[in-house]
């Protein structure tokens, strides 16, 4: 399983991890019933503590992203991929809107907001 | 796994007095300057030193009464000690495998053939890297469930460090109710491996805290006079007067993050927050 | 009683430490041999030199706060004192047939044809002594430590016989008639037959003696 941490941004880092996997299982990197590493072997691999990761595990589990079977380890579950995608959609609309209240504030039009988007939207393609 | 509970013990001006507990299945890191009483702490553990108070619970029952089929199921790295070193890699095989019933002779011998210990020398001529390498390779091979690490990786350089606790890790990973109590002054070393941090100063331990959360919510705040006056102190826990106004440790860098935009916020690294907690006065 | 063993074979392990030690002796041993004198002076040389050699050990394992390390071993501290009278015990009865076997060569080409039964009795009474001063080293060792444990038997004997001579000359300047009682006494319980039961009940005094005080001095020693 490819994560990647960045130890120096400010998103805590069971949160990276937890977005991560969320993306694999949108993306069908994890299917259903993939088990996910143990915990001390994710925490060794990516040079972290094991709670942390249980953290990030436990987060998963809550969301019912994830399974945890006693003695065997954490499976994905049967995923609700349209629930998943309808839930990132309200958290990337949340942080538009607060970007653009921000604009507000500093006076921006309409016309600016569409400028600035696509501007972004160029450079990451 | 273990439980210490208020112990106590003087040396002269030097007055120890201690809390803590390395729980089943964890990592506990001790971190401290020198002279904090890190070692004093371990060696009060391994009864090397008897205590002026307090109790100490190894495997739940008092650590003076563990018998040697508990002793065989700890594992021991001292700072400071092993065997003499006129013994050479072979005699403290040897010697290991006699007094330890599981030990693993081959995994021990991979382990020196892959690091390059050199095996018929004398560990007299072992630079200091070499015999922390060693010390530890011991205290790996035989199936302990505690390992109570004393500066295990003192004397390594950066790669060496990097290579040995990711044997740790490794070890960690083979069973899951395997416990390990490490102390290092470096505090690189625990930062990426220990899941909770117990931070100790004069012989009290002044912080004990996840990982996690030191590594997550735990961060420095800078700011001028005016904006400090201004804040919210709640969350703070140091400050330290510098030239542009103060800079403080909080535990909750978010809250301030979101709530006070002027405010610069940088996530602590271990030392910092030490510093801070060392250095820094109460808020 | 795995500790024990494991104790015993970390300190056969430093044969390579003493071997220059063993071949003294057996130059000395030759030397002998071939002069043909009577074998009293070899037979004391090897049994007190013998008694020495577990301060030796303790001082190797002291060295680099070694003790320490082997006190965090599943090893109690009762068990590393029985393990250092065992070695040492060990190694003056392998003295001890050492010094049969030159007395028993040395009657075989030797001119002089030393009596063996009383080779028998020197190497007896040498191995009292080395009982006597392994008892003191191992407990005065583990006390104040090999280095200055060493200077301190040595001092400590020295006062001893020094005391004995004193008592000795005290008696004969004022009681003349009882210095000599006494020292026909002293005679007497190391005389025949009855030697062998004195010197088993002077050891095993002195060896019970020494092995609890080590024992308290080791039991009570912080690292």
């Amino acid at each position: 399983m490819n994560i990647i941490i960045n130890s120096s941004s400010m998103i805590p880092i069971y949160e990276q991890i937890v977005d991560q996997i969320k993306g694999m299982i949108l993306n069908s990197t994890l299917k259903e019933n993939d088990i996910l590493p143990s915990v001390r072997s994710l925490s060794k691999d990516l040079k972290i503590s094991a709670l942390t990761v249980k953290k990030a595990y436990d987060c998963l589990e809550q969301e019912g992203l994830t399974v945890t079977i006693h003695g065997k380890g954490t499976f994905v579950a049967v995923a609700n991929r349209e629930l998943m995608r309808e839930e990132q959609r309200k958290e990337v609309e949340a942080d538009f809107e607060l970007a653009i209240q921000k604009g507000r504030r500093f006076g921006m039009q309409e016309q600016e907001f569409r400028e600035i988007l696509e501007l972004i939207l160029e450079d990451r393609l | 796994m273990i439980k210490v509970n208020q112990i106590e013990k003087n040396y002269g001006k030097f007055h120890l007095n201690c809390t803590m507990e390395v729980p089943d299945g964890c990592v506990t890191g001790l971190i401290g300057e020198n002279g904090a009483g890190k070692s004093t702490v371990f060696k009060a553990i391994e009864n090397l030193i008897f205590l002026d108070g307090g109790s100490i619970e190894v495997f739940g029952k008092p650590h003076t009464e563990l018998n040697a089929k508990d002793r065989e199921q700890i594992a021991i790295v001292l700072s400071d000690a092993t065997f003499s070193n006129v013994y050479t890699i072979k005699d403290v095989a040897r010697i290991m495998g006699s007094v330890y019933p599981d030990f693993d002779k081959k995994k021990f011998m991979g382990l020196v053939e892959r690091f390059r210990l050199p095996k018929n020398q004398k560990v007299k001529e072992f630079s200091t890297g070499m015999k922390a390498k060693l010390k530890l390779f011991l205290a790996l091979c035989h199936k302990a469930r505690l390992l109570i690490l004393d500066e295990p990786t003192a004397g390594m350089d950066v790669v060496a460090r990097d290579e040995v606790l990711t044997l740790l890790r490794e070890y960690m990973e083979e069973d899951e109710h395997r416990s390990i109590l490490i102390s290092s002054h470096i505090s690189g070393d625990l930062e990426g491996f220990c899941d909770e941090i117990y931070m100790i100063h004069e012989g009290k331990i002044i912080l004990h805290e996840d990982t996690d959360q030191l590594l997550g919510t735990y961060g420095v705040l800078k700011m001028t006079e005016e904006q400090y006056r201004k804040i919210d102190h709640s969350h703070l826990l140091r400050r330290r007067k510098e030239i542009y106004g103060y800079s403080c440790l909080t535990d909750e860098i978010h809250y301030y993050a979101e709530n006070y935009p002027g405010i610069t916020v940088e996530k602590g690294s271990i030392d910092e927050i030490i510093m801070l907690m060392v250095k820094g006065e109460a808020v | 009683m795995k500790g024990i063993r494991g104790l015993l074979i970390k300190d056969l392990c430093l044969m390579g430490e003493i071997r220059k030690l063993l071949l003294i002796i057996l130059f000395v041993t030759a030397i002998f041999i071939f002069n043909g004198t009577s074998s009293t002076f070899l037979t004391g040389y090897i049994m007190i030199i013998i008694a020495f050699l577990v301060g030796m050990t303790i001082s190797y394992d002291e060295m680099n706060n070694g003790l320490a390390f082997l006190m965090t071993l599943p090893v109690t501290r009762r068990q590393y004192v029985a393990e250092k009278f065992i070695c040492g015990l060990l190694s003056l009865f392998l003295g001890f047939v050492y010094t049969m076997v030159v007395a028993v060569i040395q009657s075989m080409i030797g001119n002089s044809a030393p009596d063996l039964k009383e080779s028998i009795m020197t190497a007896v009474l040498f191995a009292v002594i080395g009982v006597i001063v392994l008892s003191f080293s191992i407990a005065i060792d583990l006390k104040f430590g090999a280095e200055k444990g060493r200077v301190m038997l040595l001092l400590g004997f020295m006062v001893i016989f020094f005391l004995f001579y004193m008592g000795v000359a005290f008696l004969e300047r004022n009681f003349p008639e009882k210095k000599e009682a006494f020292l026909q006494w002293f005679n007497t319980i190391f005389e025949g037959s009855k030697i062998y039961p004195v010197c088993a009940v002077i050891c095993a005094v002195v060896l019970l003696l020494s092995f609890f005080a080590s024992c308290r001095i080791l039991e009570k020693k912080e690292f």
